[in-house]
């Protein structure tokens, strides 16, 4: 265990009160959390935030429910990857990052990688060692930059969390959160196979989504060093273990994150990550009318000349909820577009009848006039 | 006043980063009709106006023509921006193409406001038909949630014509502001037009 610049680990139920420039930090730090909560950047489904605090609360050493520490897991609306932790166990994911990820064990292994950051006091640790927190702000600004304007939206949040979470600690200290979390989940019962698989994810991920490696993980070891860094521990001392992996768990909570997410990657127009992840939805759920619309809205985008296919989707999600308005509107107007008069005006109306204080009620109103 | 209102307007423009250099401010009480980029427009007596310079890299991405204000930018902005169908948009990856209808054009205009992580809590008001520069056009009304936390409403109009996305838009606080001076926007819509 690495533990520099005599700062013990905090959460043990004794903790001793804070010297002063780790107060400051705190400070800035419930400064920091007061802007991010009231940003209106939270995720604010209940149900999501309840399932991730019942894992957390799982992996969680008994000793760090009491003291200094309030662990608890807050969701941000942003589709990048990312997750922070700040000092006092408050720990932020990304739905970005809670769309990649597949079961509940690979999510273990993330909340046991940040809540190591905090008990074992990482920030700090590199503010003392390295009095770079002045440093820290223009990194964070540089590496932000590939990220785009999410990258930078989320810079403007507090300089703290994200030191953790872009600039990353040391590699020391990268390591052991990994080597602890992965203990805190594996005592917890979850499969230690799942463990590396939440780094490959992410290495395919920026592949995918042709994102530099460095950049994302700033000074963190690289993903391919921390993947072989997991699959030895797992040879070495937990060669053929099992364990829960939890995915049916995870896809009931999630969905309803991952489509939102799907929603936002539409609208920025990453269709790709869009699509998947909407498939993903589907082939767990077929009823699901909104994903099966959010389809078609990515047909109509990517392709716009595939009436066909697009259609079915609509149709399907009228099937799955006939009282969702929205799906009747595109169908409509994909109708009246393909000559078909009557399909469209019936389809269109039906979107007024659900929707009678629609916004686009003009546009609709206008479309039925010129088709009749 | 004048002055003050005129040094206001820089300093707030230069937080926001939009005058890293020499840019034209008019004074408050200008009246005239602006040939800009082959768009007339005819502005409010009593309201400032910024038009950045051409070798400004930050305005021509986002094709601002012309900013307004009366009080000051944080307080009521009409903005002007005029841009070629197949320019990248700001926020969105998306793409304009030609022959699009207004509705799918505000549509993806919308697009890229959603994608704006600055923007919070978007909610659309309307989404309507309009007439812009003598052509079919679309009117958007929106509110949301700035980085201060206090509710704005946005009116635009726009127009995808002669492979140029034209939209004039006005941006203030929900309350007072916005209701004030949404007919000064519509005057503004009115006296656009294409100089050939």
């Amino acid at each position: 265990m690495v533990i520099g610049c005599g700062a013990p680990p905090l959460g043990k139920g004794q903790d001793k009160p804070l010297e002063e420039d780790e107060q400051r930090l705190w400070s800035t730090v419930a400064e920091e959390e007061k802007r991010l909560d009231q940003s209106g950047l939270l995720y604010g489904d209940q149900a999501v935030t309840g399932y991730l605090n019942e894992i957390m609360r799982r992996i969680s050493p008994p000793e760090t429910t009491s003291g200094l520490f309030a662990v608890e897991v807050l969701v941000l609306k942003n589709p990048l990857l990312n997750a922070f932790a700040y000092p006092n166990g408050k720990i932020y994911v990304h739905t970005g990052m809670l769309a990649r990820i597949e079961n509940e064990a690979q999510l273990a292994t993330l909340l046991g990688h940040e809540l190591t950051h905090a008990t074992h006091r990482h920030a700090i640790q590199e503010l003392r060692g390295a009095r770079r927190s002045g440093v820290a702000l223009g990194v964070l600004r540089m590496i932000a930059i590939p990220f785009g304007l999410f990258g930078l939206a989320a810079t403007s949040l507090g300089t703290i969390g994200y030191m953790g979470a872009v600039t990353g600690y040391s590699r020391a200290k990268e390591a052991e959160a990994d080597q602890e979390g992965f203990v805190l989940m594996v005592k917890a019962g979850y499969s230690p196979q799942e463990a590396p698989k939440l780094f490959e994810h992410l290495k395919v991920e920026l592949a995918f989504r042709k994102v530099d490696e460095p950049f994302f993980f700033g000074s963190h070891p690289h993903v391919q060093e921390r993947i072989e860094s997991y699959r030895s521990l797992l040879e070495s001392q937990y060669a053929g273990q099992g364990g829960d992996i939890g995915t049916e768990r995870y896809d009931a909570a999630m969905m309803p994150l991952i489509i939102d997410n799907a929603e936002t990657d539409i609208a920025i127009g990453r269709l790709s990550l869009a699509e998947r992840d909407l498939q993903r939805v589907l082939q767990k759920n077929d009823d699901n009318a909104r994903a099966h619309f959010l389809l078609g809205e990515f047909r109509n985008r990517k392709e716009p000349g595939d009436a066909e296919r697009r259609d079915e989707h609509y149709r399907q999600a009228i099937d799955r909820n006939p009282r969702m308005p929205d799906p009747h509107r595109a169908l409509g107007y994909s109708l009246l577009k393909q000559g078909d008069r009557y399909g469209g005006q019936a389809e269109l109306q039906k979107y007024l009848e659900l929707a009678p204080r629609a916004p686009d009620r003009a546009y609709v109103e206008q479309a039925l006039k010129e088709s009749r | 006043m004048t002055l003050v209102r005129i040094l206001l307007a820089l300093s707030l423009l230069s937080v926001a980063g939009c005058l890293p250099r020499p840019a034209k401010l008019a004074p408050v009480g200008a009246h005239e009709i602006l040939p800009s980029d082959q768009i007339e427009v005819e502005w409010p007596l009593e309201w400032m106006t910024f038009r950045p310079t051409e070798n400004d890299d930050n305005a021509k991405k986002e094709g601002i023509v012309l900013l307004l204000s009366r009080d000051g930018f944080s307080l009521q902005t009409i903005r002007l921006t005029k841009q070629a169908a197949g320019a990248d948009f700001k926020y969105t990856q998306k793409k304009l193409s030609t022959g699009m209808l207004p509705q799918e054009v505000a549509e993806l205009t919308l697009d890229n406001i959603r994608a704006n992580p600055e923007v919070i809590d978007l909610s659309v008001i309307e989404s309507a038909p309009a007439t812009v520069l003598g052509a079919p056009g679309f009117k958007l009304r929106y509110t949301y949630r700035g980085k201060t936390g206090l509710t704005r409403e946005v009116g635009m109009y726009g127009c995808l014509d002669r492979d140029m996305l034209v939209i004039l838009s006005l941006d203030a606080p929900r309350r007072y502001y916005f209701e004030k001076d949404w007919p000064v926007l519509d005057k503004v819509k009115d006296s656009l037009r294409w100089q050939s």
